[in-house]
């Protein structure tokens, strides 16, 4: 396999070590803050990417993500408040075994089993992407169109518990997608004449404000008055190979579970570690220690949390479709530098492609490394005030928002996006189904008009090749099971409503 | 304010979007295509697909129990939002991006801790903004030579 052949030492630059390295600072710093995630992580760090190399930048932005999942588990373990929503299966035994005064090998556990769930997931990637990507070349615009459509019926499906309010999502995502020059025609099309529209609204305006600066107001709202307080006491996250033989087979499912979860376009870490843990709690021989501070329940959603991360980029680099809006700021990310992720990117540029595989797993290494030694440090940065973490928060936001483009028009997008997203929010808008909905849609949009152009305006052509059924196939079935799954949730409601 | 009042306010903010986004697709329309569907086909579709949605949405709010909706610190947000628009006119105005910041910093600080701000509060708020811009000049304006007009 070509993979074999990648000349490894060559990641070892100055460049890549020093980005990995940032990228898993704040990653843990990030992660640890309770209610920010990899989203905001990787956000405040893309305007350094403008001037970095394409592989250093993204393994970064990698590094960030992969940090930020295990950063997210020590505000779990150490308060008992989630770093973010891939850490809450975490709290209940994490938290549990802190208060039995061993937050230090809650930490351990939390910290091994992220590192293995990570390199799982690289795997998964390393293992998944190329044949992937091999069966994409073959693909052609009806393929993709569809493509485009089940990750809409995915995400529609999955990311939100009001359907019909995440389709209102994604429609106005793939509406928003549409602003910009037509490439078939050069026709402006919503752009009012403002030359700031006519390549299309800023993805990365957008995604900052949906994500960054809505969590500015969360905070507002929410945490303004909070200062976390940590213990006093230095922690060791030191694991014994019994310990770690003990909690093998739940490291083991968590990463498996994740790996594949990530996968789906929509669903991400947070039900990847639930579903860990559940099914973690069903193997164990000791379900009912569950809650009470097993080893087990945190091993088996911190290592899904982490292999998500793997799994999460194989669509993103063999298809070119991000899954989450983290992958998405990441694709951001790649179109910074001019590159195209998907099947072209596998045969035009493999250095860089098999550099993001080996990258994925040094940088997982690095954050074992860089947990062990200053797990003790973030824990304290809890004890920031948010009066001041807000403020640091949302400037450096804007700063990424500039950076990007070098304009102003940028920054008001933003703030009047990350004003509305705080809104809808609390009203059940998916916002991760709008923003993927707002990638796939020049992707939909052009694969559908170029598809009706080879087919001469015959919709046929989305029936009759075998790749296309074979797709249609998959999407049946999504449809179907979550058709079966609201149908059994109302039956549920309806038994209960009846006792 | 109660969920069902904000949810009808949204729905209908939704739904005036997708009318003008329909009425500007008619203007693309109208110009000549080449390609089978032209330009105007899948804004049209998403815009009336829009509206529907807008309309099996408010049918299930109409029917659904409505709770208080809790939105914390109003005051505090509506100074983040309108001290935010102040940072980003002066900045695109006036200039001085590291000057602007800093000063920025130290107003949303300030707002913050209005109800129990002391001298000495202020003088961390603005010790903490001098360090927060001088850094930022270090990261972005030396480092990475970016330029902020």
């Amino acid at each position: 396999m070509d993979f074999f052949s990648f000349d490894v030492l060559s990641l070892f630059s100055l460049t890549n070590i020093l980005a990995m390295l940032l990228g898993t600072f704040v990653g843990l710093v990030i992660g640890v803050l309770p209610g920010m995630g990899a989203t905001i992580a990787i956000v405040l760090l893309l305007p350094l990417t403008y001037s970095m190399t394409p592989l250093a930048s993204i393994l970064m932005l990698i590094s960030a993500y992969q940090g930020s999942e295990y950063g997210g588990s020590i505000s779990s373990i150490v308060l008992g408040i989630p770093g973010g929503p891939a850490a809450v299966a975490t709290v209940l035994d994490g938290n549990a075994m802190a208060r039995k005064d061993m937050a230090g090998k809650a930490l351990a556990y939390s910290l091994v089993s992220s590192t293995v769930g990570g390199l799982i997931g690289g795997l998964v990637l390393l293992f998944l992407s190329v044949p992937l990507a091999r069966l994409a070349v073959r693909f052609s615009d009806p393929e993709f169109c569809l493509i485009g459509v089940l990750g809409l019926i995915a995400v529609a499906a999955l990311s939100s518990a009001d359907g019909v309010k995440s389709t209102i999502s994604v429609l106005m995502g793939l509406m928003l997608g549409t602003v910009g020059l037509d490439v078939f025609t050069g026709i402006q099309r919503f752009t009012f004449n403002q030359l700031e529209l006519m390549d299309g609204i800023s993805m990365i305006a957008l995604l900052t404000g949906m994500f960054a600066l809505s969590e500015v107001f969360a905070m507002v709202s929410e945490d303004l008055e909070r200062r976390y307080s940590t213990g006093k006491t230095k922690v060791s996250t030191h694991l014994t190979w019994q310990e770690f033989k003990n909690t093998f087979r739940s490291t083991m499912l968590g990463s498996v579970i994740g790996s594949v979860v990530g996968l789906f376009p929509g669903m991400g870490a947070g039900p990847a570690s639930w579903f860990a843990y559940i099914q973690a709690k069903r193997q164990s021989k000791n379900p009912e220690s569950f809650g009470k501070g097993n080893p087990d329940g945190i091993t088996a959603p911190e290592a899904a949390n982490n292999a998500v991360v793997g799994g999460a980029l194989v669509p993103l680099l063999a298809l070119g479709i991000p899954g989450s809006p983290a992958t998405a700021i990441v694709l951001g990310a790649f179109i910074i530098h001019g590159i195209e992720p998907g099947p072209n990117l596998f045969r035009g540029d493999t250095d860089l492609v098999y550099g993001i595989f080996y990258g994925y797993m040094l940088a997982t290494v690095l954050m074992y490394v860089a947990g062990r030694l200053v797990t003790n440090m973030f824990a304290r940065s809890l004890t920031i005030p948010n009066i001041y973490l807000i403020p640091i928060i949302l400037i450096l936001s804007i700063v990424g928002v500039y950076a990007s483009q070098a304009l102003h028009f940028n920054l008001w997008f933003a703030l009047v996006v990350g004003i509305i997203s705080f809104f809808v929010k609390k009203l059940h808008y998916s916002l991760p189904s709008f923003v993927l909905a707002f990638i796939l849609s020049p992707i939909i949009e052009e694969s559908l008009r170029r598809s009706l152009v080879l087919s001469d305006g015959s919709y046929s052509i989305f029936v009759t090749r075998p790749y296309s059924i074979a797709i249609l196939v998959v999407m049946a079935l999504f449809v179907g099971s979550a058709g079966w799954r609201m149908y059994k949730d109302r039956t549920l409601r309806a038994v209960s409503a009846e006792q | 304010m109660t969920t069902k009042l904000a949810n009808t306010i949204t729905l209908v903010c939704i739904a005036l979007f997708g009318l003008v986004y329909l009425y500007y697709t008619r203007e693309i329309a109208a110009l000549p295509s080449t390609d089978a569907i032209g330009p105007a086909y899948l804004p049209a579709a998403l815009g009336i697909l829009l509206l529907v949605f807008c309309a099996i949405a408010a049918v299930r709010e109409y029917r659904a129990e409505s709770t208080h909706l809790v939105i914390e610190h109003k005051t505090e947000i509506a100074l983040t939002a309108i001290f935010t628009a102040i940072y980003f006119a002066a900045w695109q105005y006036i200039g001085y991006f590291y000057v602007m910041t800093g000063t920025f910093f130290v107003a949303l600080v300030v707002a913050y801790t209005r109800k129990s701000l002391t001298p000495r509060s202020v003088g961390f708020a603005v010790l903490y903004g001098i360090i927060f811009a001088v850094s930022l000049y270090a990261i972005f304006g030396w480092a990475l030579e970016t330029n902020f007009v």
